[in-house]
């Protein structure tokens, strides 16, 4: 042990002795990742300019997409990206709240580490074997499940359409499937915030766990629900493969909730390789712009409510 | 009556936990069911082939994705631990929590975005896709978390050891090499691999950087074949054959990813 220390205290190198220089290597690399977002933005903003300049805001008003009249409706895929974020989220919430709430209090030891292990699956499977997985098992079946929602709900103006395997409702269900584990596992780590004191309080009155967990855990965690939201949100926002290989890309604005339609990461994925004019690998390169802006905004919504919600229980 | 309601609580979570499992069970099976009848030698040895009798293999696809994920592991490695040191030598400095910011930020962007970013910045330049642009596309993906991973892997060292090691009358340098990546090494190694598993099923960021290809090729600067996107590619096929053999590249995709994700369980939370 002392030789070691000798050897390590007799050990002469000629650069690494110098501490400034490791320092300098240190920092130049904090810098150059601090850079990297930044000049993807850059890249981003450089790369739209000529379809900002030549299409200006006409982007937004239009339901149109013909790049060979150079016709571009940013709107439908803006819209619609939106909306199956914000579907999938709230339906994976109603799996993933009671999945977290059986993990956190009514499963123990084997049981509990099983059911972490499925949530860990599924977390890791990659989005293009789901989506290959959907195509073959998932798509084929839609359409029964369509003409059901159908002839049952008909009379709401959105859920009345012709029933096809590929659409938005397909894209949904299969987002939802992908949003479970990571909610399930925030929405554990807001059970954990929860002061233990209350709920042993609650423990010793003789309450029930289902009121534990109706009057104390729901009303503490709601404000962290909240962002938990618009993390899903973002994930399932930027969600690629599977929805572009689920979604029809069709990029008008849907007629119902069956058809086929685009989001912002379809159509780049789909078309980003076939721009065969300026104007559209710039419309393109935009899309991915508002694409990039959009998940900014919500991360920064939901980091923003965790950091106040960590500084009022820590 | 209260406890009755207790425990329909409890069987109304319990089924919603079960039914996520056997959706799960039910993909697995799916993707065994239909990948293990091609997976045999010709899966291995062969390229791609137009469909026809002999609908070729997944060769140029696995050794692809070899080459480009090396590549970008040692990019992201390389950049990763250097960055996670800085944050561990210079905590709560004006920099460092720029770097944090800048990280998260980096995790939330959509991977296509990466992607088409590369392709301006690497393909445009070279003048056509290449294996490279595919790793460093990846790497822009893999590094925020193995950063923020690292960092929370040196915060471990033991704060007695290193001030044994100061006392001694070592540089700064000299107890970040002897004392805090020596002790870091197993952790490293385990989220190395971690980060290696996310990016083994990325396809998005290779799709207009690597772009694939149906030939076997070493050089990476060339268009490459990978495992993800060759599923992609021959998902949306209109052919049998190249369907089944997207299931069996599909099921080694999966049975790769799934074990060392698996395995490595313990370290799974750092750096989110």
């Amino acid at each position: 042990m002392f030789k070691k220390a000798q050897n390590i205290l007799s050990f002469r190198s000629v650069d690494l002795a110098n501490l400034s220089l490791f320092d300098i290597l240190l920092k130049l690399v904090a810098i150059f990742l601090i850079l990297l977002p930044v000049l993807i933005f850059i890249i981003l903003f450089i790369n739209s300019l000529p379809a900002i300049s030549k299409l200006g805001f006409s982007v937004f008003t239009t339901n149109n997409w013909d790049p060979v009249s150079d016709k571009f409706g940013v709107i439908a895929p803006l819209l619609v990206t939106v909306i199956v974020g914000v579907i999938s989220t709230v339906l994976g919430l109603m799996i993933s709240t009671p999945i977290a709430l059986f993990l956190s209090f009514y499963s123990r030891g084997k049981i509990s580490s099983f059911f972490s292990t499925v949530i860990d699956a599924l977390a890791s499977i990659p989005s293009v074997v789901l989506g290959l997985w959907a195509i073959f098992y998932v798509a084929p079946h839609i359409g029964t499940i369509e003409t059901v929602i159908k002839a049952l709900f008909g009379f709401i103006p959105f859920l009345n359409g012709n029933p096809s395997p590929f659409g938005l409702l397909t894209t949904i269900l299969i987002l939802t499937l992908m949003l479970v584990p990571i909610q399930t596992v925030l929405i554990k780590e807001l059970i954990i915030l929860v002061p233990r004191n209350l709920l042993e309080a609650g423990f010793s009155l003789g309450t029930t766990k289902y009121e534990i967990v109706t009057n104390l855990i729901l009303p503490f965690i709601g404000q962290g629900i909240v962002a938990v939201v618009f993390l899903s949100l973002a994930r399932g926002m930027e969600e690629t493969m599977a929805t572009a290989m689920l979604i029809g890309n069709r990029p008008l604005f849907p007629d119902s909730i069956f058809s086929p339609t685009a989001t912002l990461t379809s159509i780049i994925a789909n078309e980003f390789s076939e721009a065969f004019s300026k104007t559209y690998l710039s419309v393109l390169f935009e899309l991915g712009l508002i694409l990039f802006a959009l998940v900014f905004v919500t991360n920064v919504c939901a980091k923003f409510i965790l950091r106040m919600l960590y500084r009022r229980f820590r | 009556m209260r406890v009755l309601t207790d425990r329909l609580f409890q069987a109304f979570t319990m089924a919603v936990a079960l039914s996520v499992s056997i959706i799960l069970a039910f993909i697995l099976f799916q993707l065994i069911k239909d990948g293990i009848g091609s997976i045999n030698l010709n899966f291995f040895v062969e390229t791609a082939r137009p469909v026809g009798s002999n609908s070729g293999g997944f060769k140029q696809a696995i050794v692809g994705s070899l080459l480009i994920d090396s590549i970008a592991m040692i990019i992201i490695i390389s950049f990763s631990v250097l960055g996670g040191l800085f944050l561990h030598v210079y905590p709560e400095t004006l920099l460092s929590k720029i770097l944090k910011e800048s990280m998260s930020l980096l995790q939330g962007t959509p991977t296509i975005v990466c992607g088409i970013c590369v392709y301006y910045m690497v393909v445009r330049s070279m003048g056509h896709f290449s294996g490279f642009a595919g790793s460093i596309a990846l790497a822009l993906v893999g590094i925020p978390y193995m950063v923020l991973a690292s960092e929370q892997i040196f915060k471990m060292t033991p704060s007695l050891l290193v001030e044994a090691a100061y006392s001694l009358g070592l540089s700064k340098a000299r107890v970040i090499f002897y004392v805090i990546l020596r002790f870091a090494k197993f952790p490293l190694l385990a989220i190395s691999l971690l980060t290696l598993a996310r990016i083994a099923g990325e396809t998005a960021p290779l799709l207009f950087t690597a772009f694939g290809n149906s030939f076997l090729e070493l050089n990476p600067g060339r268009p490459m074949a990978a495992m993800p996107l060759q599923i992609f590619i021959y998902a949306i096929s209109p052919y049998d054959e190249w369907h089944r053999l997207a299931w069996a590249g599909a099921l080694v995709l999966i049975i790769f990813v799934t074990v060392l994700s698996i395995i490595l369980g313990r370290y799974r939370r750092l750096g989110e």
